[in-house]
């Protein structure tokens, strides 16, 4: 696959060329498997190439799992923190909305020139963070790759 | 059903719905964004929207490399993919933000028909 454009800004890496980065003492204390995380974010590396940042974030912590980040000095963990308090209070709204309104699936933050997307897991408790240039994907795309990552 | 008859994009989806009952799946998509607006699948294998979003790069992909080629003045039509058993359209309007996407059964409609089709409502989703 790997349908994405090389940019000027960004040249074109191989996937898996971007080591992971393992947040290994929250991993020790929750109960998401390392491989999981490692495998979604290997997929989404192999799927959406030109991403500038990708994390697994623990929504009950707000601890980051694991990360890939392409933006220099960049540590995603420093707003992993935010998207799971802005995740947490989505499923507090849902939960507040009368009848059943059902999961929270995704959350889709677009910027002018960026992607900010949230694809929260089935069992609610952990959720990826992916950022990419609008240049490279469309907003489709990316919750299209999210989607068929985290089932 | 993933469209509103009360938008242009429901409009154009219900119309072609009409004139190819038999199809496997349509849809309107922004381009920008690669979001259906509008879209219905006979099938519960094809997803329209994930189609839309792929599609999307496709049109993208076209439209890069004619401006590497320098191909002024010249503009997308239409995109036809001829698959073993399936024909898809992708028919874009006059502003070329938008798209018509058509999946259809080849042994039931031949790709004329699903042109000629696409033309016809290609000005309902300006």
């Amino acid at each position: 696959m790997g349908i994405y454009a090389a940019t000027d800004k960004l040249p074109a890496r191989r996937a898996g060329g971007t080591p992971i980065k393992v947040g290994s003492a929250a991993l020790d204390t929750s109960e998401i498997s390392l491989v999981k995380v490692k495998k979604v974010i290997k997929q989404t590396l192999a799927q959406l190439p030109a991403l500038t940042t990708v994390a697994v974030v623990e929504v009950a912590t707000g601890n980051c799992l694991a990360h890939v980040s392409r933006l220099r000095g960049f540590d995603p963990a420093t707003v992993a923190a935010h998207h799971a308090e802005t995740v947490r209070q989505q499923q507090q709204a849902l939960a507040a909305l009368p009848g059943r309104a059902g999961r929270l699936d995704d959350i889709l933050i677009p910027l002018r020139k960026q992607l900010h997307l949230i694809r929260v897991a089935r069992n609610g408790r952990w959720f990826v963070y992916l950022a990419v240039q609008a240049q490279d994907t469309s907003l489709a795309l990316a919750r299209e790759v999210l989607k068929s990552i985290i089932v | 059903m993933a469209y509103s008859t009360n938008t242009p994009a429901g409009k154009a989806v219900e119309a072609i719905i009409n004139d190819l009952p038999g199809l496997v799946a349509v849809a309107v998509v922004d381009v920008n964004s690669g979001m259906a607006l509008a879209s219905h699948s006979n099938s519960p294998s094809v997803n329209p929207e994930t189609a839309a979003a792929y599609n999307t790069e496709v049109v993208k992909q076209k439209q890069k490399a004619m401006s590497a080629l320098k191909l002024t003045g010249e503009k997308i039509e239409d995109i036809l993919i001829t698959l073993t058993n399936q024909l898809h359209l992708i028919k874009l309007n006059a502003a070329g933000n938008k798209f018509l996407y058509l999946a259809v059964n080849a042994r039931e409609t031949n790709l004329a028909i699903a042109r000629e089709v696409l033309r016809t409502h290609a000005e309902e989703i300006n």
